[in-house]
């Protein structure tokens, strides 16, 4: 029986890092975010562009979480954010917004909003909060 | 035709008791032929005539002295067959013709001047009935303009010297008060040197000015007039007296105001929201990274110190963008009927802990109040005007008022510190005017922009014996819901 990295295959659900998604065009959101979230033990990607977000979505395991700038140059993250729970349904999603009050409008009404800027830490505990560690398990054995 | 005997100084002589007169004429007339009939031929009796003749010089028509000239001419040529025997025949034949003449000659000069006298009351009565018409016309047109306008009057150097009760309605000053000021007692402070002198140089040419001027009336208040000054030249084309048409343009200028204002904001609005994008964006990449690069193992403890510093400012960077947002993109508020003892109570905390121990004591009102509006924003209101209170420098205690009237609540938060040092209050609302080393100017109009979107007033005030107060009123809440 093939081994992983964490030990017996299959892995216990403990051991399997949660899959997060940073879809924002700026390139130091993503380098500290990714950064901070790989060190916190997720495992962490980023997309520079809605292209990029597609490739790594459809990648396996699924994210569990993705952080989506409310405002992307070369789509609307509304388009985007509707894109991803296609492909991923049981994904979370944490917006990342300037301004708070503007994302009361739907689809924005049913997600959690980080203002930017943000505090790495605070980024943490919310994605931890977000993310639960059950369901990337059952979608890994597909 | 009118009675002249009414006539004043200047007008013509007065046509005294005509009938009289008559009377006095007939007499002496009388006694001439009885006094001719008694006297010898000769003597010049008849020559008396003339004095009935100039009775007339006092009154009566101005044919009456013809009258008499011809009933004496007759009374002459009677008094020939009737005069006593003796005297001189030769001289009185020579005489008659003679007196005859003078009379007809004292006649004529008497009814001339009867004639001239008459044309000239005639005149006078007709010019001063088109006068009192004019008058008359003028209290009219004076009645109808104190109606419709705010009027005053000054001298050549300015000095008020006439207003209508509209002036003094709209100033709030009594007449008393005004009669004797120039117009820098309503003066707001608001038009330049440049636009007043403008004002002066027009009128002082002898040309008539017109524009809106914004003046302040007894009680502070502001109002705008749509002005026209003409001014009243004298001989010398100098003028003598100017006279100011005004009406009451306040409402249509708040209006104009609020509109510009409103596209104002709209367009601030778009502006910072691409510009808190734009900030915030790169802010939030160069804080995390440092975030990420204080935390990782290596970095000393100087280099630490450095990026909380890097951390520190960009926080204080982001509150600056925060607070253009809040100014030009607030969010809708979300009403609620709430007692204003607890948000009250939140915002003194909060204030006391910002403001450290140099603060003063906080007096909260003794009773309390409901209002509709949104939550978190009177609380920033609140917390915004106590910490102005805080820093007015002062340490006398700030006293908070609470009062519930018509469907408003009024919150009053006084302070003992320097007020506004002469500085028209309103204008610390200015977005980006600020009278502190540090800070954006937006603290008060954010505030006024919260109160504003929850259907409320701000004003601020100077306060009886030294200090500011802060009056804000909101609708008022119901105390059953």
């Amino acid at each position: 029986m093939p081994t992983s990295a964490h030990g017996e295959y299959p892995p216990t659900r403990a051991e399997i890092p949660r899959r997060v998604v940073v879809i924002d065009n700026e390139p130091l959101v993503r380098w500290s975010l990714t950064t901070g979230l790989r060190l916190a033990g997720f495992d962490a990607d980023a997309a520079a562009d809605v292209a990029e977000a597609r490739a790594l979505v459809r990648q396996l395991p699924p994210p569990d979480v993705v952080l989506l700038d409310a405002r992307l140059w070369d789509a609307d993250p509304r388009q985007v954010l509707e894109e991803i729970r296609g492909i991923s349904p049981e994904c979370r999603f944490l917006i990342l917004a300037v301004a708070g009050h503007e994302m009361m409008a739907p689809p924005w009404d049913n997600v959690s909003v980080i203002r930017k800027p943000f505090d790495l830490l605070e980024v943490v505990r919310v994605v931890e909060a977000a993310a639960p560690r059950e369901a990337p398990v059952d979608r890994l054995a597909v | 035709m009118p009675d002249t005997r009414r006539g004043s100084s200047y007008g013509p002589p007065v046509n005294r008791h005509p009938r009289w007169l008559r009377l006095g004429a007939l007499v002496l007339t009388a006694l001439i032929f009885w006094a001719d009939c008694v006297t010898p031929m000769g003597i010049a009796v008849p020559s008396l005539y003339v004095a009935p003749v100039l009775l007339f010089m006092r009154g009566g028509k101005f044919w009456e002295p013809l009258l008499v000239a011809a009933g004496a001419t007759l009374l002459i040529v009677v008094g020939v067959w009737v005069t006593p025997a003796g005297g001189s025949v030769e001289i009185g034949t020579i005489n008659r013709p003679l007196e005859t003449l003078t009379v007809w000659i004292s006649a004529a000069v008497v009814a001339h001047y009867r004639r001239t006298l008459d044309r000239w009351a005639e005149q006078y009565a007709a010019d001063r009935s088109a006068r009192e018409q004019s008058v008359h016309r003028l209290e009219e047109i004076q009645q109808a303009l104190d109606q419709a306008a705010i009027v005053a009057s000054t001298d050549q150097r300015g000095i008020i010297n006439y207003v209508n009760a509209k002036f003094c309605e709209i100033s709030k000053y009594s007449r008393d008060e005004l009669i004797g000021q120039d117009h820098r007692i309503i003066n707001s402070g608001y038009h330049s040197k440049e636009f007043i002198r403008g004002l002066w140089r027009t009128i002082a040419s002898g040309q008539v000015w017109r524009g809106e001027i914004r003046n302040r009336a007894k009680d502070g208040t502001f109002y705008w007039v749509d002005t026209t000054i003409v001014p009243f030249l004298n001989d010398a084309g100098k003028p003598r007296q100017y006279l100011a048409i005004r009406s009451d343009i306040t409402q249509r200028k708040e209006a104009e105001a609020k509109l510009v204002e409103q596209s104002a904001l709209a367009h601030l609005g778009q502006l910072a929201a691409v510009v808190a994008h734009e900030v915030r964006n790169p802010l939030a990449g160069v804080r995390g990274t440092l975030q990420v690069l204080r935390s990782r193992a290596g970095t000393d403890a100087g280099d630490r110190g450095v990026m909380d510093a890097m951390i520190a400012r960009i926080d204080v960077l982001n509150s600056k963008v925060e607070d253009i947002l809040r100014f030009a993109r607030p969010r809708s508020p979300v009403f609620e009927t709430m007692e204003l003892k607890a948000v009250l109570k939140d915002a003194i905390g909060s204030a006391q802990a910002a403001a450290g121990t140099g603060c003063p004591a906080i007096v909260p009102p003794a009773g309390t109040a409901y209002v509709h509006a949104d939550r978190e924003m009177v609380r920033d209101v609140l917390l915004n005007l106590l910490l102005n209170a805080c820093q007015s420098g002062s340490t006398a205690a700030i006293e908070i008022g609470v009062i519930e009237k018509d469907g408003f609540c009024t919150v009053e938060i006084a302070d003992r510190g320097t007020g506004f040092g002469g500085q028209d209050p309103e204008r610390l609302f200015e977005a980006f005017h600020t009278t502190k080393k540090s800070g954006t100017g937006l603290g008060l109009a954010i505030v006024r922009r919260l109160v504003s979107l929850q259907g409320g007033t701000i004003a601020l005030m100077p306060r009886e014996g030294g200090g500011a107060i802060a009056r804000v009123t909101l609708p008022a809440g119901s105390t059953g819901a």
